[in-house]
């Protein structure tokens, strides 16, 4: 059950994230410094050992999710904290875990790119990486918080989800909420999801072969069920095939079980929606902006709403879908060139306008340019 | 006769490896010192790269981890420090270990942590066809060095050793029974061991290098030499030589040893600093009538503590005063020397976008700081400078106040490392954003142990300062 204290506290985004994995059962954590993801590291270098929990800092971004993965093998829930270079350099085994089925959590705190880029601004830019940063087709879930205790209750649900679903969870964080501090009333327990083990005798046992959920039970190594673990294409025994049946079924089980689960992975806010002739799309510092646009918009009269996935990924093409079918008009803004809004503009079928407010500076967007863009869609 | 049985899935059974791959010869020694050890099977776990040895953990059965190419030490590592009640093996190739993961090799041996590596060196890319490996003999021919390899091999032992492996040792698949008291050897040991075994690839290194899987069991014969012979051997002996057995062993302690070390340091310190901490105290309740938003930026220079200073009045406002509040900052190398500054934004109401669009009190302890962020300062704003660090005022309508801050502070306080808990105090005398009972409270609960008193000391100068400019 949720528990709430009752002192607010002056909190950082970076510390709410770490807190929340805390709360969540997070008792490892493997990292290389990365600005402006470093707060993270730094947090869970202090809180962790009180838990009896393993803080490691590795020598690359690679052996960091490699260790993450290592750990939740083991049955300890396992996270891990970067930033765009350090993100890139993950993705083969973000593969590995959405292969072999590994519960993991990986925060990327978004910054300007590419490349070095820049290190102490913020960005949204890597919202398609998150999607499709490794390779091969796979299935994805990011979530997108834009307040420091969403902060908080989104790594508590990257957790949840990764146990559930089996599958690697990333926290699209950006510098600003990263960064930025607000008092906020942290729960002291919240309530946690774990992975679900088997049931049948260690004979019995086909580590991957899935009951309808899509979801295979999970056998911690050292249980007494010993089992294989590959990132080659395997049956349900888990071992290596070269069979193409088993090959596509395991893919599209992969990609399955996250469609069969979307209803609840899927987290939205709708703020003045109802009668909204104009529909801003915005998520993470930018949903702030956006929020602060629509009041203002309200008070002059405008019908403006603001709809803002908090889980980026599943898209919400349903939703997405309602609003263009409803002929209202979108627009997406995002510090990036257009990353959600290709999402919308394809949930959309071409059934509304559509229009982008991109920046891409390392600035935030502010709510006066999100003011304009409504200007510019009323004319 | 040794039964393997017990430990094979022999349903995965035949293996992909070539007739003379010396592969199943170290999987046997490896065997044998588990059974040997006396290890559970169910908490032995192997864990392996990409490559023709890294196949070997899907053939035994054992909890097994096939992983990405170089990586196997890293998810072990992870592996290991989250269940350390684990026996926890790496079985890997030369390419693997050294080219690939050459990264995760050094460091897991500087680290070291309790595992065990088994590192396969046969010299070549033997899975993908023959290509060259960073441990191929110079001269030699590989797929990829056709004309013959013009680099020097590398030593995974000396590497590890070099690293500060606690455990180092070389074997052969032609002294199988010395492998196999190595890797019982290495498993004892605790911290990181590294068990080299030279083998041979005679389809992908001996054909196109004109050697038969016999020639290159002859030369695993005649080139190992005893490390305690070899040491004695001059450079001219050791030509074409290498040392076998125990190269290495140190009594360094093991990581996770230290780590829990580390735990009761971290539980003590915690506990020391509760005693000591006094009890938070509830938030007052929000007001009744609702104040508007204000936005204040406190600037200087890097270093002037302004970030702790508007951390601070976030405190008092939100934590102590009741009211939702945004505190932000100027990050990154621009936050070293150079203008810094931290905004705080105050409200009763939730605060949506959180960077300040406008500013309603802005402190300036530098010129830079001051010319450089004073451009969105409302024209019924407020402005506070440090009297002898600006000199130059922006135009504006704004209301100016010139206060000697960092003069006060050097001869009132004696420290001037305290200036920005005297701007706060002065600022907060002047336009109050928060009670000065509030920003006590912030201002003890954050001081360092034993700076209490000093800080209490410059808030009252601030105030002061702050009162005297206003009523003056």
């Amino acid at each position: 059950m949720t528990e709430v204290t009752t002192s607010p506290r002056l909190v950082q985004g970076a510390e709410a994230c770490a807190e929340g994995a805390l709360a969540a059962g997070c008792r490892f954590y493997a990292g290389y410094p990365i600005t402006p993801s470093s707060e993270i590291a730094e947090a869970m270098a202090r809180m962790l050992p009180l838990e009896g929990g393993v803080f490691l800092q590795v020598e690359d971004e690679i052996a960091a999710i490699a260790a993450v993965i290592g750990a939740s093998l083991g049955g300890v829930k396992a996270i891990t904290a970067t930033s765009g270079p350090g993100f890139s350099l993950m993705q083969e085994n973000i593969g590995f875990a959405a292969m072999a089925e590994v519960p993991s959590v990986v925060v990327n705190v978004m910054r300007g790119g590419p490349s070095t880029g820049q290190p102490t601004a913020p960005a949204q830019a890597d919202v398609m990486q998150a999607r499709w940063g490794t390779h091969g087709d796979h299935p994805a879930i990011a979530l997108a918080p834009s307040s420091i205790s969403e902060a908080f209750d989104e790594t508590v649900r990257a957790f949840n989800l990764a146990e559930k679903y089996r599958t690697p969870v990333i926290v699209l964080l950006d510098e600003l909420i990263a960064h930025m501090r607000e008092t906020v009333v942290l729960p002291d327990s919240v309530e946690t999801s774990q992975r679900v083990k088997p049931t049948v005798a260690p004979e019995a046992y086909l580590p991957y072969a899935a009951p309808s959920s899509g979801v295979p039970p999970m056998a911690n190594f050292g249980d007494g069920y010993r089992h294989h673990v590959t990132g080659l294409s395997h049956d349900e025994h888990g071992f290596p095939s070269e069979d193409r049946a088993v090959a596509g079924d395991l893919i599209t089980r992969l990609m399955g079980k996250i469609e069969l689960g979307r209803e609840e992975i899927l987290k939205a806010e709708e703020f003045c929606l109802e009668d909204a002739e104009i529909v801003i799309i915005a998520y993470g510092c930018v949903a702030r902006a956006a929020r602060a646009a629509v009041r203002n918009a309200r008070e002059r009269g405008q019908r403006i709403g603001l709809f803002r996935p908090i889980t980026l990924w599943p898209f919400a093409d349903e939703r997405i879908g309602e609003f263009a079918a409803q002929r209202r008009t979108l627009i997406t803004a995002e510090m990036n060139m257009g990353q959600i809004a290709l999402e919308v503009e394809r949930a959309s079928g071409g059934n509304c306008p559509l229009l982008r407010l991109n920046r891409v500076d390392g600035d935030t967007i502010t709510p006066g340019q999100i003011l304009d863009k409504i200007a510019e869609a009323r004319v | 006769m040794f039964n393997y049985d017990k430990y094979l899935r022999m349903q995965r059974l035949p293996h992909i490896w070539c007739s003379g791959c010396g592969n199943g010869i170290i999987s046997k020694a490896l065997l044998r010192a588990i059974e040997k050890l006396g290890l559970e099977q169910d908490r032995v776990c192997l864990v392996s790269g990409i490559g023709c040895s890294s196949r070997l953990p899907g053939y035994l059965d054992f909890n097994t981890l096939h992983t990405t190419h170089g990586r196997p030490i890293a998810f072990a590592s992870g592996l290991k420090l989250g269940r350390p009640d684990l026996d926890v093996v790496v079985i890997t190739g030369d390419g693997d270990a050294l080219a690939i993961g050459g990264n995760h090799f050094v460091h897991a041996a500087r680290r070291n942590l309790n595992l065990t590596v088994v590192l396969f060196n046969n010299g070549v890319y033997g899975m993908t066809g023959g290509q060259l490996a960073p441990t191929t003999p110079f001269d030699m021919v590989a797929s990829t060095a056709p004309y013959q390899n013009i680099e020097q091999p590398l030593d995974a032992c000396k590497l590890a050793t070099a690293a500060g492996a606690g455990y180092v040792a070389r074997g052969t698949t032609y002294k199988s029974q010395l492998t196999e008291r190595l890797i019982i050897d290495g498993m004892r040991h605790r911290g990181f061991a590294l068990i080299e075994v030279m083998t041979n690839c005679n389809v992908y290194y001996g054909r196109p290098n004109k050697k038969s899987t016999l020639d290159l069991l002859r030369w695993e014969k005649e080139a190992a030499i005893d490390h305690k012979l070899f040491e004695k051997m001059d450079a001219r002996q050791r030509n074409g030589k290498f040392p076998i057995g125990r190269l290495h062993q140190d009594a360094r302690p093991e990581y996770m040893e230290l780590y829990r070390e580390l735990i009761a340091r971290a539980r003590q310190k915690a506990e020391t600093a509760a005693q000591k901490k006094p009890e938070s105290r509830p938030a007052a309740a929000p007001p009744n009538s609702p104040r508007a938003a204000v936005a204040v930026r406190l600037s200087g220079s890097g270093g002037q503590g302004l970030i702790f200073a508007g951390v601070v009045l976030a405190e008092a406002a939100g934590v102590y005063g009741g009211r939702h509040v945004v505190q932000n900052q100027v990050y990154g190398p621009e936050a070293r020397g150079g203008a810094s500054k931290s905004e705080v934004i105050i409200s009763d109401s939730e605060i949506d976008y959180p960077k300040p669009t406008e500013i309603d009190l802005h402190l300036a302890l530098t010129q830079e700081a001051c010319d450089r962020y004073c451009g969105d300062l409302k024209a019924s704003g407020t402005l506070i400078v440090d009297a002898d660090n600006v000199s130059s005022i922006p135009r504006g309508e704004f209301t100016v106040y010139r206060l000697p801050i960092v003069e006060t502070t050097r001869k009132k306080v004696g420290k001037t490392l305290v200036a920005n808990v005297v701007s706060l105090g002065a600022a907060t005398a002047l336009f109050r954003v928060v009670s000065p009972q509030a920003l006590e409270q912030a201002v003890l609960a954050r001081a360092p142990k034993g700076t209490e008193e000093l800080n209490r000391r410059a808030l009252a100068v601030g105030f002061a300062l702050g009162d005297s400019a206003r009523t003056g």
